[in-house]
C-alpha cells in the first residue's frame, strides 16, 4: 500500500507520551495518519427513548425512506470501486438482501404500528434477531451477530444523518470497536489510511473487504477507542499488527525505512507479484516459504508468497527441562502464542506445521538419551510417539490456534503407516479433549506426512489413503537413500539429490499422491537448487516451499519454465542410468 | 416434499451462504422452509437464514410446499452438495 508520508502527519506541537499497541494483523500495509475515533454511539435523541406520541403513517414513512437512502448511499459508493474487487459486489449484495429482508421490514412495520418511533422498533426488531443468534451459538454466531448489530446501527446512523457517515477527512486513521462493510467501502471512498479495530475478526466480511481494497489493518487492539485520541499522530504496521501512538522522531524515521524498503521490494517484485506463480504456458505452482524462526516474518516476501509450506517448530520454542504436570500446561501455552502469532500474520493464506522433528542430529541434547546412531535412532515422529505427552501438548496447541482453518499439521520422518495411524489416533483424543472443555477449532483440521525415507516414499500410495497431503524432504530422502552424509568430506560426492534413485522415490511419491488426489509438495534444499526447478515441475509437484530469500529466483525460474518441456525432460532424464548422465540431461552444474 | 442435506463447507452457513440461499429459494414460487433441530426458518429471508445455527456437519432439512417444489428442492440440495461454492 502506498503511503506518502505528508507534513500533516508529522508531528506538531508539544510531544506527548510515545505508546505502543499491539493487535492482530489483518491487512498488510504501512499507514501514517491521524485518528480519527469513531466513539460507541447510541444514536437515539432522548425523546425516542420514550413514549412520546408518533404519527404511524409518518413513522412507516420514515422508515421506507430511510430503507432507500441506505440502499442508494451503499450502490454510490459500491459503483465508485466495484471494478477493483469481485468481494465487493457480492457483499453489496447481500447486504442489500438484507436491507430489503421482508420478515425484517415487517416485523419493524408491526413495531411502529404499535406505537413505536422507527428508531425503537429497529432495535426492537434486531434485538430480538441477536438474541436467537446468541442463544444458538453455532460456532458463527459472534460473527453473524456483529454483522447484524453493524446494519442496525447503520441503519440508525441514515435514520439521523441521511448518509453513512460524516466526512472523514482523507489521511485519516479511523479507530473503532468493529467496522462494518458499508463502512470499509466509504473510507476507500474518502481515501482514509488505515483502520484499527477493538473487536473483529480475520474472516469477517470488513477484514476480507480491508484486505481486498488494500487498506492496512490492526483488529483486535484492547481499547483502542480509549487508548487513542481524535487527532493523535499514528503508525499502524499491518504486517505485525503493531501501531504506534503520538510516535518520536526516531520511531518515526524507523517506520519510513521500513515504508521505503516496502515500495523498493514492490518495485523489484513488479510483475511478478501481480501475476500467481506459474509456468510460461500458465501451469499454476503455489510457491510457499519455509520458516525457520519467527522472526523470518519480518522478510516480506512471506506475506506476498501462497503460504508458508515447512514451520520447523522445533527451532520456533524453547524446550523445557523437565515435563511436570505443570510444565507441560505452560509448554503447551507457549506453543499456542507461538504458533497463533505465525496463524494471524500469515491469514488468509495456509501454513503447515511440522510437529517437532527432534532426534537424529538435532537437540540431542534435550532428549537425554544416548545412541550410538541417532541418524538411525529415535527420531521425528518416532520420538513424538515414544513421548506422549509431549506429543499431545503440541497437537493441542495447534488444534487451538487452527480456530482460522489456514493451520495444517505435518508428521516428520514417516516410516510405517502405523505412525500415521496412532498419531491420528492421539490426534483425535486430543480433539474430544478440547471440544469437553469448550474450545473452537478446525474440526477438519488436515494432517499431512513428510516423505523423507524410502520406507515412506515407496509406500507412499497406501500413505495417501490416511493423510491430507504430502511433502518431499530432499534433504534426508536423499542421504537415506545414498546412504551418504552430505557433512562427511569422504562421502560428500556421494550426496547427490539427482541420483536416479531419488528422482525415482520422488517420481512414486508423488504418483501415489495423485492416485488418491491429495496435493503433493516439496519443502527441502533441492527446491532452491537453480538446475531442478525444471526437473521438479516436470514430476508434477503441486507445491515448492523455499527458504524466504531464495523466493523471487525460484519464482522466476518457474515463469521462465515450459511445463511441457519439463514433462519430457523429464521422463527423459528418469530413463538414464548415472547421475552423471542426469546432470548432464538437466544442464546441472 | 421433505429432504435432509448436510453442511459440507468448512464455515457453515455464514452470511454469504445464507445470501445464496436466499438467492436462490426467491426465485421459486413454493413456500421454502429450512429446519434444523425442529427450528425453521423461512428460505427466503435472508435474516432468518441467519438465524439458523448450521455450522459444518450440521443435518438441514428443506421442506417445499407448492407447485415448483421439486424443482426448488433440487436446487438447493445442489447448492449445499456443492459447499455453497466455497470449496
Amino acid at each position: 500500500m502506498q503511503t506518502p508520508i505528508t507534513k500533516a502527519t508529522k508531528q506538531k506541537t508539544a510531544p506527548k507520551d510515545e505508546k505502543i499497541l499491539k493487535g492482530i494483523p489483518s491487512s498488510l500495509g504501512y499507514a501514517v495518519g491521524t485518528a480519527y475515533v469513531i466513539s460507541d454511539k447510541i444514536h437515539l435523541p432522548n425523546n425516542h427513548t420514550q413514549q412520546v406520541s408518533i404519527v404511524v403513517d409518518d413513522e412507516i414513512e420514515r422508515f421506507q425512506t430511510a430503507i432507500e437512502e441506505y440502499s442508494k448511499e451503499l450502490e454510490k459508493y459500491a459503483k465508485a470501486i466495484q471494478k477493483e474487487s469481485k468481494q465487493v459486489y457480492s457483499i453489496v449484495e447481500t447486504l442489500q438482501l438484507l436491507v430489503h429482508d421482508s420478515s425484517l421490514i415487517e416485523g419493524i412495520i408491526e413495531k411502529i404500528r404499535d406505537g413505536n418511533s422507527v428508531e425503537v422498533a429497529i432495535q426492537i426488531v434486531f434485538n430480538q434477531y441477536l438474541q436467537t443468534i446468541i442463544s444458538i451459538k453455532d460456532k458463527l454466531f459472534r460473527e453473524k451477530a456483529i454483522e447484524l448489530e453493524q446494519l442496525r446501527d447503520q441503519m440508525l446512523e441514515i435514520l439521523a444523518n441521511k448518509k453513512f457517515f460524516s466526512d472523514i477527512p482523507p489521511n485519516s486513521i479511523i479507530v473503532s470497536k468493529t467496522v462494518s462493510p458499508e463502512q470499509v467501502i466509504v473510507f476507500k471512498h474518502n481515501g482514509i489510511r488505515g483502520i484499527i479495530t477493538e473487536i473483529g475478526g480475520l474472516t469477517t466480511h470488513s477484514s476480507i473487504l480491508a484486505r481486498s481494497l488494500e487498506i492496512p489493518e490492526v483488529i483486535g487492539v484492547a481499547n483502542a477507542t480509549t487508548e487513542i485520541s481524535n487527532g493523535d499522530n499514528i503508525v499502524i504496521d499491518g504486517y505485525k499488527g503493531l501501531i504506534v501512538v503520538n510516535y518520536n522522531e526516531t520511531t518515526f524515521d524507523a517506520f519510513k525505512k521500513q515504508i521505503r524498503e516496502e515500495s523498493e521490494l514492490k518495485a523489484k517484485l513488479g510483475d511478478l507479484l501481480k501475476i500467481p506463480t506459474q509456468t510460461k504456458d500458465n501451469k499454476k505452482i503455489s510457491l510457499q516459504v519455509n520458516l525457520n524462526f519467527l522472526g523470518e516474518l519480518d522478510n516480506k516476501i512471506v506475506f506476498y508468497s501462497d503460504g508458508i509450506g515447512l514451520v520447523r517448530t522445533e527451532h520456533l520454542i524453547e524446550f523445557p527441562q523437565n515435563l511436570t504436570e505443570k510444565g507441560i500446561k505452560d509448554f503447551e501455552e507457549l506453543q499456542y502464542s507461538k504458533y497463533r502469532d505465525v496463524v494471524h500474520k500469515i491469514y488468509p493464506k495456509p501454513v503447515i506445521f511440522r510437529v517437532f522433528d527432534l532426534g537424529g542430529d538435532k537437540f540431542y541434547a534435550i532428549l537425554k538419551i544416548t545412541e550410538n546412531n541417532p541418524m538411525l535412532g529415535l527420531r521425528g515422529i518416532r520420538f513424538l510417539l515414544a513421548n506422549p505427552k509431549l506429543f499431545k501438548s503440541q497437537l493441542r496447541a495447534l488444534l487451538r490456534a487452527s480456530r482460522e482453518k489456514n493451520l495444517k499439521i505435518m508428521l516428520p520422518m514417516v516410516t510405517t503407516i502405523q505412525e500415521i495411524k496412532e498419531s491420528i489416533d492421539l490426534l483425535n483424543v486430543c480433539k474430544i479433549e478440547l471440544l469437553n472443555e469448550g474450545e473452537v477449532f478446525d474440526q477438519e483440521i488436515e494432517i499431512g506426512a513428510m516423505i523423507e525415507t524410502p520406507a515412506a516414499a515407496l509406500q507412499a500410495e497406501a500413505i495417501s489413503k490416511y493423510v491430507d497431503f504430502l511433502s518431499i524432504g530432499t534433504n534426508d530422502l536423499t542421504q537415506y537413500t545414498v546412504v551418504a552424509d552430505r557433512d562427511n568430506q569422504y562421502v560428500v560426492n556421494y550426496f547427490d539429490p539427482f541420483h536416479p534413485s531419488v528422482l525415482k522415490l520422488m517420481q512414486i511419491t508423488i504418483e501415489g499422491a495423485k492416485k488418491h488426489k491429495i496435493p503433493v509438495g516439496i519443502c527441502g534444499e533441492l527446491a532452491s537448487h537453480p538446475s531442478a526447478t525444471e526437473i521438479l515441475i516436470g514430476l508434477g509437484l503441486d507445491s515448492i516451499s523455499v527458504s524466504p530469500p531464495n523466493f523471487l529466483q525460484v519464482k522466476k525460474w518457474i515463469s521462465e519454465i515450459e511445463y511441457d518441456t519439463a514433462v519430457r525432460t523429464t521422463h527423459q532424464a528418469l530413463e538414464l542410468e548415472t547421475y552423471d548422465e542426469i546432470r548432464k540431461r538437466l544442464a546441472i552444474y | 416434499m421433505k429432504v435432509e442435506v448436510e453442511v459440507i463447507n468448512p464455515a457453515g452457513i455464514h452470511t454469504r451462504p445464507a445470501a445464496e440461499i436466499v438467492k436462490l429459494a426467491s426465485k421459486f414460487d413454493s413456500k421454502i422452509y429450512l429446519e434444523v433441530d425442529g427450528y425453521s426458518v423461512n428460505a427466503k429471508s435472508i435474516i432468518g437464514v441467519m438465524t439458523l445455527p448450521a455450522e459444518q456437519g450440521s443435518k438441514v432439512r428443506i421442506i417445499a410446499e407448492g407447485l415448483d417444489e421439486n424443482e426448488a428442492t433440487n436446487a438447493l440440495i445442489e447448492l449445499f452438495k456443492a459447499g455453497f461454492y466455497e470449496i
